[in-house]
């Protein structure tokens, strides 16, 4: 790029008119000599001048400048050259250092005066070339003390520079070789840049190094291409990439330096709006390459040096303003951008003549550029700094988060234990208290069951009374006839004991029989028997009463009793004998029955609400006939069955689902709880037997109960 | 010594009736019956004074007994024995059976004498008032005939 900055000095041409003929007087002081201040230049506009014409030609100027400087041109240009020999080697060197001419031509007279021609340059391939250097080497033989003059037909589409050089071949040759090794100096720091570089990028894998490695190739293939190296090594036969290579890399650097540049100062991060400007380039450098594959040279190098221009002031503006920002590597590549732009003013300066031409000042724009990319290259390993503190301090972050996060673990478990300490509380409360309402449950429960068997039991009080009032009504009465009898024959007896005296026996006897007969006694004795009958009866009576009463209401039903389930429904039927005598038919028909692991005071509750419900449901139908409950028995290796049956009202269908639901009752308020039904299910179930009812309404109900022979269950 | 008093006891339950005529038959008259049935027949053949009746019988209960029969014999006074002091009975007895004394059992063989006394008193009051009416009504005649005659002489 830098020798575009350089041309963009040097849009004038520095020419005078020739006043004489320019000489070259070589002699053995000076085994080198630059010659460009001593020759004579024609400029063929047209390109259409013919050797003969431009030998000719008066139109030469004498060059007034030590490098002729013809700028940016399509023209032809003829230099001639007269050359004295004045010193004693006949073999001299002419070289023109500089590699980039589209066209170099030189013409020599041979003895006869005649011309003949040797063509160089990058229209032809490198291979011609008689020293396999850039730069355009030709031999001249010219006798010492001789005159000779030579025509040079140069053109180029790029900046033309003309620093013609005469010597010995050996001066020339040693010249070569020195600035060869500043060239593989330069080469060297370039791709020991390039390798690191590259090296750090597969290490690292931040992309800014790849951008600069691509960059660093850039840069290289710009700078060298200046020494012609690109085409004698990279396209030796490429003439059209000798061409094109001088338009395609300063653009390619310029973009590639932009695209580093980018990644490097995080320029979208740090300004956003000049960063967008970048594209703008991206686009013009395109721009410029492309019309120089079309072959417009002249638009395609005045966009690129405007670009260039615009581009470096853009450059230095950013990296300024980032660097405000407090960006470190911003400093790195303003250092390096100065360096090299000191390069380029100094290689300027150089060209102006202010610092004389020579192998250091040559060299200042690839020593800037290298200084550029090291310094540069400092920037990016600072960034590996920056990159390890960045690391570090998120490492140290990342440890008190870490920290932190631990502290906030222990704070939880510490709260977690708490809380489950809590929670474990409060479910052995509520465990305690649950326990608690299961136990009350449990005791209301037992009371609803109790309190029901009490209903059931008050129902019956009522008949029972009855019933064992008949017996003691008439055994009480009965003891008493007894007793007044007993008197009547104690008197009777008196009666007869005083006839054993012996006195007045016939009056006695007549006494004692009319006592006898106004007693009745007769009666009397017959009557005994029948009064001792009643006694007996009524006795007898009343104990199956209270023993029925007794097996009902048993008070060790805590206990599992094996039971003859025939004694249970007997003494329900028992206590049962007042409502049904006078309405109901009982049929017993019961089978052998095992005896059956129960609570028998539970069972006999149940067969008690059966019964009375079955009871009630034939009182309910009002009928004159005599109501009928059939009890069956049975049982099989597992079970026993009890079947209780009557032909009552029965069940309604809608209603049969609910009768085992607590507090349903199909009875008037008063006349039962409801839990009746419920109960019996409940115990039956606590006896893991099974309940079923059968009914048809007018017909009668019949309820099915099975009850397991043994149980194996804990009490309740 | 003379038994004037003639008692009908009907009870389904024999035992009652054994130690009821055993309590009582030297006082009274006692007739026993088994069943409403057999008590109707008795009194088809026996005038009663007092008829004693037991509430709860199969078929037919003792206030429905004393209803029937109530428009045939109008003058026994009528008792009701009863094992269990059943209000909807009582009720029924007053209003229905019209009864002279309501007594439970066990009954207290005083109480149940005096009853059948004072019934038998109530009983002989209303006879004899009936009599002396039955008197006082001849004798009315007579005057009444003998104004006549002395009207007509």
């Amino acid at each position: 790029m830098s020798r575009y900055l350089v041309s963009m000095f040097f849009f004038l041409s520095f020419l005078s008119v020739a006043s004489a003929t320019e000489t070259v007087f070589f002699s053995d002081n000076t085994s080198r000599l630059d010659i460009g201040g001593s020759i004579e230049i024609l400029e063929d506009k047209a390109g259409a001048l013919s050797f003969e014409q431009a030998l000719a030609s008066d139109q030469y100027k004498s060059s007034t400048q030590k490098v002729p400087n013809l700028g940016l041109s399509s023209s032809a240009f003829w230099l001639k050259i007269h050359i004295r020999n004045e010193s004693s080697s006949g073999q001299l060197l002419l070289m023109l250092e500089q590699p980039n001419m589209d066209e170099v031509a030189l013409y020599f007279p041979k003895t006869d005066g005649t011309y003949t021609v040797q063509k160089m340059g990058e229209y032809q391939d490198f291979a011609i070339r008689l020293y396999q250097i850039p730069d355009y080497l030709f031999r001249l033989s010219i006798l010492p003390g001789k005159e000779v003059t030579y025509l040079m037909r140069i053109k180029s589409t790029e900046q033309i520079q003309v620093p013609l050089v005469l010597g010995t071949e050996d001066s020339i040759l040693n010249f070569l070789s020195q600035k060869h090794i500043l060239s593989g100096i330069y080469f060297g720091i370039m791709l020991v840049m390039l390798l690191y570089n590259l090296f750090i990028y597969f290490t690292v894998r931040d992309k800014s190094y790849i951008y600069y490695v691509v960059y660093i190739v850039i840069i290289l293939l710009t700078q060298t291409s200046l020494q012609g190296f690109p085409f004698q090594y990279l396209w030796p036969h490429s003439p059209w990439m000798a061409i094109h290579g001088g338009f395609f890399f300063p653009s390619l650097v310029g973009i590639a330096g932009l695209a580093f540049l980018r990644v490097f100062l995080h320029t979208s991060e740090f300004t956003p709006k000049l960063d967008r400007i970048a594209v703008v380039f991206y686009i013009i450098y395109s721009i410029s390459i492309l019309l120089a594959i079309f072959n417009i040279y002249t638009a395609s190098y005045a966009l690129m040096e405007i670009t260039a221009m615009l581009v470096s002031t853009y450059m230095l503006t950013m990296g300024i303003v980032i660097y405000r920002k407090g960006y470190r590597p911003a400093k790195f590549f303003l250092i390096a951008w100065t360096f090299f732009l000191v390069g380029v003013v100094i290689y300027i300066m150089k060209d102006f003549g202010i610092f004389p031409y020579n192998n250091i000042t040559r060299y200042t724009m690839q020593t800037g550029s290298a200084f550029e990319v090291v310094l540069i290259s400092f920037g990016l390993a600072d960034r590996i700094n920056i990159l390890k503190k960045e690391k570090e301090e998120s490492q140290t972050k990342a440890l008190e988060a870490l920290t932190e996060n631990e502290r906030i673990v222990k704070e939880q478990n510490v709260i977690l234990e708490i809380k489950v300490q809590e929670r474990t509380t409060e479910l052995e409360a509520a465990n305690k208290e649950l326990s608690e309402t299961f136990t009350n449950l449990k005791e209301t429960q037992s009371q609803l069951v109790d309190s029901e068997k009490m209903a059931s039991l008050g129902q019956l009080t009522a008949g029972i009374a009855h019933e064992i009032n008949n017996p003691i009504n008439f055994v009480k009465s009965n003891i008493k006839s007894l007793k007044r009898t007993l008197d009547e024959l104690k008197q009777l007896y008196q009666q007869y004991a005083l006839i054993e005296d012996g006195h007045q026996v016939a009056e006695k006897i007549a006494a004692a029989q009319k006592l006898k007969k106004d007693l009745d006694m007769d009666y009397s004795i017959k009557e005994i028997d029948d009064l001792l009958h009643g006694i007996d009866d009524g006795a007898t009576r009343t104990s199956e009463i209270i023993k029925g009463l007794k097996v009902f209401s048993r008070l060790d039903e805590d206990t599992l009793k094996t039971t003859d389930l025939h004694e249970g429904l007997n003494a329900t039927l028992i206590l049962l004998n007042t409502i049904l005598k006078d309405k109901v038919l009982v049929e017993k028909k019961f089978s052998q029955l095992p005896p059956v692991e129960c609570y028998p005071g539970k069972i006999n509750q149940v067969f008690m609400n059966i019964l009375n419900n079955a009871i009630q449901a034939i009182a309910e139908k009002k009928d004159s006939e005599k109501g009928h409950i059939t009890i069956c028995t049975s049982s099989d290796a597992s079970n026993v069955y009890v079947s209780i049956k009557d032909d009552g009202i029965g069940i309604k269908e809608e209603v049969l689902p609910r009768i085992f639901e607590p507090f349903f009752s199909t009875k008037a308020v008063g006349q039962g709880m409801g839990l009746g039904l419920s109960i019996t299910h409940s115990i039956i179930e606590k006896h893991h037997g099974k309940i079923k009812v059968l009914s048809e309404v007018g017909k009668g109900s019949e309820f099915v109960i099975s009850i397991p022979i043994t149980q194996q269950t804990e009490k309740f | 010594m003379e038994k004037k008093i003639n008692v009908l006891y009907v009870d389904d339950e024999s035992n009652n009736l054994v130690a009821f005529k055993a309590l009582f038959r030297r006082d009274f008259n006692i007739f026993t019956a088994v069943s409403a049935e057999e008590g109707k027949a008795l009194m088809k053949e026996q005038t009663f004074h007092v008829i004693l009746t037991d509430q709860r019988m199969p078929g037919v209960t003792g206030v429905e007994f004393l209803e029937s029969i109530i428009g045939e014999y109008p003058d026994p006074i009528r008792i009701l024995l009863t094992g269990y002091a059943d209000i909807q009975a009582v009720i029924s007895a007053i209003n229905k059976g019209q009864v002279y004394r309501y007594i439970t059992k066990p009954w207290d063989e005083q109480e149940l004498k005096m009853s059948i006394e004072n019934a038998y008193e109530v009983y002989a009051l209303r006879e004899a008032n009936k009599e002396l009416t039955t008197k006082l009504i001849q004798a009315n005649e007579q005057l009444d005939f003998m104004l006549r005659q002395k009207l007509l002489s």
